[in-house]
């Protein structure tokens, strides 16, 4: 009777003539990767801006480009009784205060509760750079997040200029590998999951203290090389706090999401855009911002600012509107909904 | 190093890669894998030896798609990644791994062929060894091909991290992040399903008759 290790050596036998002629593929594979990695440590500043974009992650994978930020979504559009007097103080207020005031309007924004959907729905609306154009033009987009996979935007239909855009439509449904579980262990401020914001502490100081602890290796390994936020920690945990707020608070329970206004009125980066800012419906709010200074595609440092319109009286996010070297390249309005299904 | 040119060794590399064990254990993984210099070390170490397993479960073409997504995707991950780890092995071939399990109805599907006809459809590549028809055909692959086909996947994950990428318990078990007992379990099991449907050559063909 033939020995139980002997088949095992007949398993490590199986197909072994496979390894033959491998150096070619070597040398494609090494080719691959190389490319690949660069891709994915390139300081082009587009890649930043795709955060806010909502590029998924799966797609961002597939191409090899690196994504600051998994995916996006964000907030709802609670009711709330105006308090006449806050919104009258608003155009002065600084950003510590407007931040502060959204801390404390906590009853008046939505608390996600996940027996509402499995999906979450943004219908975006707003302009947005044509690099070739060189010009702002009308962008629309419907989306929907898995909120069980750290947000991934599973299907996207947009349009440029009132055109379809090919580039922006998808389902990643009809991929392979599209079930594959979210690994928690991927779960944070570069990709939000449900189950990570749920574990986040609810008390600001706290708040910053884990987001530091857990963004200081990413930033390391992530941006050591562009020198994006050179070593300072505080600064990446702000930036993509923003990010963070304006594409999954749709996901955070109330008390979460006043955690984080809390932390970043305590933040001297934060800033205050002057007077009132519209979103890209029009809807007029109140913004705080944060600019990071980064070398262009020419090496120069040039500044990127990223702002947040909430709505003056509830606090809600209304949009975003980015800025590179002072020219805006996107202004947004959400209109977020948690629903059950795709097509919801 | 230069990170931008092929590496001027890549015969070396491939060499290196196979058997494992003397290629990935006798120096320590560098500990800077953040950087690209220090991550195409970790390529430069065990992108053979990944393809060489890979290659095994659905062919030496999708292996090489396969394995540059595993380093691709490490990249990716790299913040996450624990210098403290003894070595970059098991990390790398936890990825691998959850790339392959989209290939596993493939990778079944290749093994019932070659068993029920002796020609490996994996075979087909124009770089893999023509002599591989006549090697399936020999009645001992056939009948190997259709133990492993009828092995549950978890098995045939185990088996073949075993036996083929020679990893051992304590890195199978980090690689699938399942406990160890897990690992040995399924691995006794898988044992002893080939001892079942190899041990006796008329084993398969008696129990196939009503």
């Amino acid at each position: 009777m033939t020995d139980t290790n002997d088949h095992l050596a007949e398993v490590a036998a199986f197909r072994d003539g496979f390894d033959a002629d491998t150096t070619p593929r070597m040398a494609s594979m090494r080719a691959t990767v190389l490319k690949g990695t660069a891709m994915q440590t390139t300081t082009r500043r587009t890649s930043y801006r795709l955060a806010a974009l909502a590029l998924p992650v799966a797609a961002a994978v597939a191409i090899g480009v690196g994504v600051v930020v998994a995916d996006d979504d964000d907030d709802k559009n609670p009711t709330g009784e105006q308090k006449q007097t806050q919104t009258s103080d608003l155009a002065t207020m600084a950003a510590g205060d407007v931040l502060a005031l959204a801390a404390n309007n906590v009853d008046k924004y939505a608390s996600y509760d996940a027996a509402d959907g499995a999906f979450v729905y943004r219908r975006t609306t707003g302009q947005v750079l044509d690099d070739d154009a060189g010009a702002l033009v009308d962008y629309t987009a419907d989306r929907w997040y898995q909120v069980d996979h750290g947000m991934r935007v599973v299907v996207q239909h947009s349009t440029v200029d009132g055109e379809e855009d090919p580039k922006g439509t998808f389902d990643l449904r009809q991929d392979e590998g599209y079930d594959l579980p979210f690994d928690e262990a991927d779960a944070g401020l570069w990709s939000p999951s449900e189950a990570w914001l749920a574990a986040l502490p609810t008390e600001s100081a706290a708040l910053l203290t884990v987001l530091l602890e857990q963004s200081t290796a990413y930033v390391h390994a992530e941006y050591q090389d562009t020198g994006w936020y050179d070593g300072r920690e505080e600064l990446f945990v702000a930036d993509m706090s923003m990010v963070v707020l304006a594409n999954a608070s749709a996901i955070m329970t109330s008390e979460t999401r006043a955690a984080f206004f809390g932390m970043l009125s305590t933040m001297d980066e934060v800033t205050r855009v002057d007077g009132m800012v519209e979103d890209g419906l029009g809807r007029e709010g109140v913004a705080f911002a944060l600019t990071v200074t980064f070398p262009g595609a020419d090496g120069a440092d040039a500044p990127y600012t990223r702002e947040i319109i909430l709505d003056p009286n509830t606090s809600a996010i209304l949009g975003t509107r980015q800025s590179d070297g002072g020219s805006v390249v996107e202004l947004m309005a959400f209109e977020d909904e948690v629903v059950a299904e795709i097509g919801d | 190093m230069d990170v931008t040119t092929l590496h001027s060794d890549i015969l070396g590399l491939v060499a290196r890669g196979s058997p494992r064990r003397e290629a990935t254990t006798a120096e320590a993984d560098p500990a800077d894998i953040g950087t690209r210099e220090g991550f195409i070390v970790l390529f430069d170490r065990y992108a053979a030896a990944l393809h060489r397993y890979c290659a095994r479960r659905v062919g030496p073409d999708v292996a090489e798609d396969i394995v540059s997504q595993t380093y691709l995707t490490a990249f990716a991950k790299r913040h996450r990644y624990d210098p403290a780890r003894a070595s970059a092995i098991s990390w790398l071939y936890g990825i691998c791994t959850n790339l392959l399990r989209r290939h596993r109805r493939g990778e079944a599907r290749a093994l019932r062929t070659l068993a029920r006809t002796g020609v490996d459809p994996l075979a087909d590549s124009g770089s893999v060894d023509r002599s591989l028809d006549r090697v399936a055909a020999q009645s001992e692959s056939r009948r190997l091909a259709e133990a492993l086909a009828s092995l549950k996947a978890g098995q045939r994950e185990v088996l073949l991290l075993f036996a083929v990428a020679e990893l051992s318990y304590t890195e199978i078990a980090a690689a699938l992040r399942v406990p160890e007992g897990t690992v040995a379990s399924r691995l006794a099991r898988a044992k002893a399903h080939l001892r079942r449907k190899l041990a006796d050559p008329h084993t398969t063909s008696r129990r196939s008759t009503p």
